[in-house]
């Protein structure tokens, strides 16, 4: 019955110009150049056709693979006019002012097609980029082109917008940062006014202007120099301090609101009780540079993309049903009793019930499951569900902001809190700060009781200010921050500096196969069976089209060159496969005993049968091809980890595996999401740190069980699950070199503590015989900053260097 | 020193306080109102747009 009938496949090293990639199942060669697929191929031509080929000449094959299946998007919402209200910022006449979010965005090539848009469409008046924001304003002629026209456009090049509630939400975030500049600003200003007035009493300690008028008028103006400082730019110390002390909570800010405090309040009595210059300059320096220093900090968070909310998920709009017409609203105005049309692959945007008869969703968005639920009239449904079957009819019973997934993401957001590691910035506050305020206080009562209450007053404020642990904690902060920066340029973007923590401790790691060690979009696929017509290969290609499970998704990319049809009866038997219909034809693909193949001598390759109409037609044969280098780098990690491989696949490959865990012991196959779970558990129970690293679709409960979750991804702007780290599949074959340079953060930490802990020593030891003046505190304090800030920089640039990371 | 230089001399050091710092405000002014038209929103993409040459086509035509 089955005929070794091989389907050709051009097997070739050539790469494609558009995105870079090997050109392994097909290739179609245009005007003399190679492209891996139909969709890279039709990007060329239209940039050819518009003189825009400068594109692929400031980077190399600069664009992104268009050969992963695009999801099927109805723009028609937005044509309706509340809509397009929500994007326009700004109108003159025709022309519109419109701001996008493009994640695709990702080097200068992208820049400059992107400012290039008139040149595609004359109804485009401009466009400009924020990169970092990947985010474009385009300014457009509403008679020549509408805001459809200019999404469709840039989807056919490559660049699909980001259209979801939570992009109308963004711009709060802009006014905030601006407000850190207008206090780093302002900071900066008082900062330098203030030290340029202190400078005669710096080298004259008071002498030169002994006469009381003009000493008079200096004060006077630094403490007038003072006030915005305390009371604007200092704002956010004294308010998170504030709110932590509410909770019977210390935290970092909490020592720096008291230095403030404290050297105003005592400059405040030094001016108009003693008449001498306080220590302002010191205290508007604290300011400045501890914002200066969260600015930085602030900015290497920028490339990382973790920070979305529960309303990135949620579509901008949906369809309502009134009186049986199909009316577009803005998801805003939706109300309780809504009923609502949703299409395949349309997001449920609130919790809603069924009012059909029958419909499948997938859940993996709320749950990280990527198994499928049926649905039956008068269930409820929550938000963030994925619609798989062809189209629903739902009613709105909850409003978007009360739904399900906003209280999960709340939960989330408050559990990310314990954490207990060595360098956290409470124990350094903890410690650091009694161990200060003690100094503090007995350098002030020896002084007393020697009969000197003013050199006693001046050793207490000095050793406050010099001591200030804003060196130690800006180390800590700026070297994660730094690490974290480096990391994401090598492709591993981490989500904060606690997870760098985990990471470092971590002695095991758990390997998923299937996406993680194998290439899901590179294996090697074979039909093995009868010739087929095209429409029966149309029909394969329709059905599997339809599934998430990375097989199917392997065989619909296989088939992409034939024309998509609707399905109908579509069915999914988890675990075994699916069946549809599709032009009269009655299609299944699933497992061989569910297909009714007797089960043959095992076969070291995965396959998947088809049956058509009663008919075994024959098999697709999959080798998985494994990336490139992942033996290398397992075989380096052997040696300083405990490997485990836990896979959902059969134990086909076992074979080829066995050498890098443990000979074989650490291997389990056909795992289900709650083996994975389980088995971490185990392994933690043993007292192991785990680290999970899988391809994050079913992967999501095993990341949240282990001590720290890695979801391997093919481009940076796939669905994020719910992982604390992404690592761009390209750089898995640094993950070794990675892991080692995590593991060099103490060091670095290590030499940064100590040497602020001598600045300290130093600075106090002075400080506490009263003989430190002003103007050494004022040098001091920053020269004491800056130095560790460059240290940690220097060396966390020389590390990376050493384990071969780009810098 | 009689007491009318004296007075000189520090008034002319208060005027040239009262300068330093006018000229010293005219630029935080300028900076504040250049963040709020949003100069400083991007520090990134002005770096990469200015080495874009332009036509570079009909260069080589």
């Amino acid at each position: 019955m089955i005929d070794q009938l091989k389907k050709s496949v051009a097997s070739t090293s050539a790469s494609c110009y558009h995105c870079g990639e090997l050109c392994t199942t097909t290739k179609i060669v245009f005007e003399e150049k190679a492209f891996c697929c139909a969709g890279c191929q039709s990007v060329y031509q239209i940039l050819a056709e518009n003189n825009l080929c400068n594109y692929y000449s400031i980077t190399q094959n600069p664009g992104l693979s268009q050969q992963i299946p695009k999801v099927n998007t109805y723009y028609d919402f937005l044509d309706e006019a509340q809509v397009i209200e929500k994007f326009v910022h700004f109108k003159e006449g025709a022309l519109y002012h419109i701001k996008l979010r493009i994640p695709n965005m990702h080097c200068s090539s992208c820049i400059w097609l992107l400012e290039n848009l008139n040149k595609l469409h004359a109804g485009i008046v401009s466009s400009r980029v924020t990169f970092l924001e990947r985010e474009i304003q385009i300014v457009f002629n509403a008679n020549e082109v509408s805001l459809k026209e200019i999404v469709v456009l840039l989807k056919k090049i490559g660049y699909e917008p980001n259209l979801t509630l939570d992009d109308l939400l963004h711009q709060e975030e802009k006014k905030q940062n601006r407000s850190q500049l207008y206090k780093i600003g302002i900071a900066g200003f008082c900062f330098g006014n203030i030290m340029m007035l202190s400078f005669p009493d710096y080298f004259a300690s008071g002498k030169f202007l002994n006469d009381g008028n003009l000493n008079l008028t200096f004060n006077y103006i630094s403490l007038g120099l003072s006030l915005p400082v305390l009371l604007y730019c200092a704002q956010e110390f004294f308010i998170s301090s504030w709110q932590h002390l509410k909770q019977r909570r210390i935290n970092i800010d909490m020592p720096i609101a008291l230095a403030i405090l404290i050297t105003f309040l005592v400059s405040l009595y030094m001016i108009l009780v003693q008449n001498k210059l306080g220590f302002l300059d010191s205290m508007s320096g604290i300011v400045f540079f501890m914002l200066l220093g969260r600015f930085f900090q602030n900015r290497s968070y920028h490339y990382l993309t973790f920070k979305r909310s529960y309303a990135s998920y949620l579509p901008i709009s949906v369809n309502t049903l009134v009186d049986g017409n199909e009316k577009n609203i803005p998801l805003t105005s939706a109300v309780i009793g809504d009923e609502i049309l949703i299409r395949q692959h349309e997001v449920v945007p609130a919790d809603s019930i069924l009012l059909d008869d029958k419909a499948w969703f997938d859940y993996s968005f709320v749950s990280g499951e990527s198994n499928w639920i049926e649905k039956y009239p008068n269930q409820i449904i929550y938000a963030g569900a994925m619609l798989t079957s062809s189209k629903a009819q739902l009613k709105i019973s909850k409003t978007p902001s009360q739904s399900y997934i906003t209280q999960l993401w709340n939960r989330n957001q408050s559990e990310k809190y314990a954490s207990n590691t060595f360098f956290t910035a409470e124990k350094i506050n903890l410690y650091f700060s009694s161990i200060v305020l003690l100094l503090g206080f007995s350098a002030c009562m020896y002084w007393v009781f020697a009969g000197q209450a003013a050199i006693g007053l001046t050793a207490l404020v000095t050793v406050w200010i010099v001591a200030c642990p804003c060196a130690l904690l800006l180390s800590s902060t700026f070297t994660n921050g730094n690490l974290l920066t480096i990391l994401a340029g090598n492709g591993m973007y981490v989500k904060n500096a606690e997870v760098l923590e985990k990471l470092k401790q971590a002695n095991t790691l758990v390997f998923d196969k299937t996406g993680t060690l194998t290439n899901t979009h590179q294996a090697e696929i074979d039909f093995i069976g009868r010739d087929l017509s095209v429409q029966e290969y149309e029909a394969i290609y329709a059905l599997s089209n339809l599934s998430i499970h990375p097989l199917s998704r392997l065989i619909a990319r296989f088939l992409n060159h034939y024309t998509q049809h609707e399905v109908q009866n579509f069915c999914l038997y988890e675990g075994k496969g699916i069946s549809g219909t599709v032009n009269g034809l009655q299609v299944q693909i699933g497992s061989e005993k569910w297909i009714g193949v007797k089960p043959k001598l095992s076969s070291s390759f995965t396959r998947v049968f088809i049956k058509l109409n009663d008919e075994i037609v024959g098999f697709f044969e999959i080798k998985n091809q494994y990336r490139s280098n992942i033996f290398d780098v397992l075989t380096k990690l052997k040696s300083t980890y405990q490997l485990h491989l836990l896979s959902g696949d059969n134990d086909a490959e076992a074979q080829t595996l066995t050498p890098w865990f443990a000979n074989g012991k650490n291997i389990q196959f056909n795992c289900l999401p709650e083996d994975k779970t389980a088995y971490i558990k185990r392994l933690q129970q043993a007292g192991n740190k785990v680290v999970m690293i899988g391809d994050g679709l079913n992967d999501a409960n095993a990341f949240e069980q282990a001590e720290a979750g890695i979801a391997v991804i093919e481009s940076e702007h796939n669905y994020l699950p719910a992982c604390d780290i992404i690592l761009k599949a390209e750089s898995l074959s640094k993950l070794n070199l990675m892991m080692n340079y995590i593991r060099k953060l103490n060091v670095i930490l290590i030499t940064c503590f100590v040497i602020s802990i001598v600045y300290n020593i130093v600075g106090l030891s002075f400080a506490m015989q009263g003989k430190l003046t002003p103007v050494v505190a004022a040098i001091l304090m920053p020269i004491s900053t800056i130095s560790i800030v460059g240290i940690s920089f220097v060396l966390s640039n020389y590390f990376a260097s050493k384990h071969k990371l780009s810098i | 020193m009689t007491p009318n230089e004296f007075l000189l001399n520090m008034g002319v050091m208060i005027l040239l306080i009262g300068c330093s710092l006018l000229v010293a405000i005219g630029f935080l002014v300028a900076f504040v109102f250049n963040t709020k038209q949003g100069q400083f929103d991007d520090m990134h993409t002005p770096s990469v747009r200015i080495l874009f040459e332009d036509k570079k086509e009909e260069k080589a035509n």
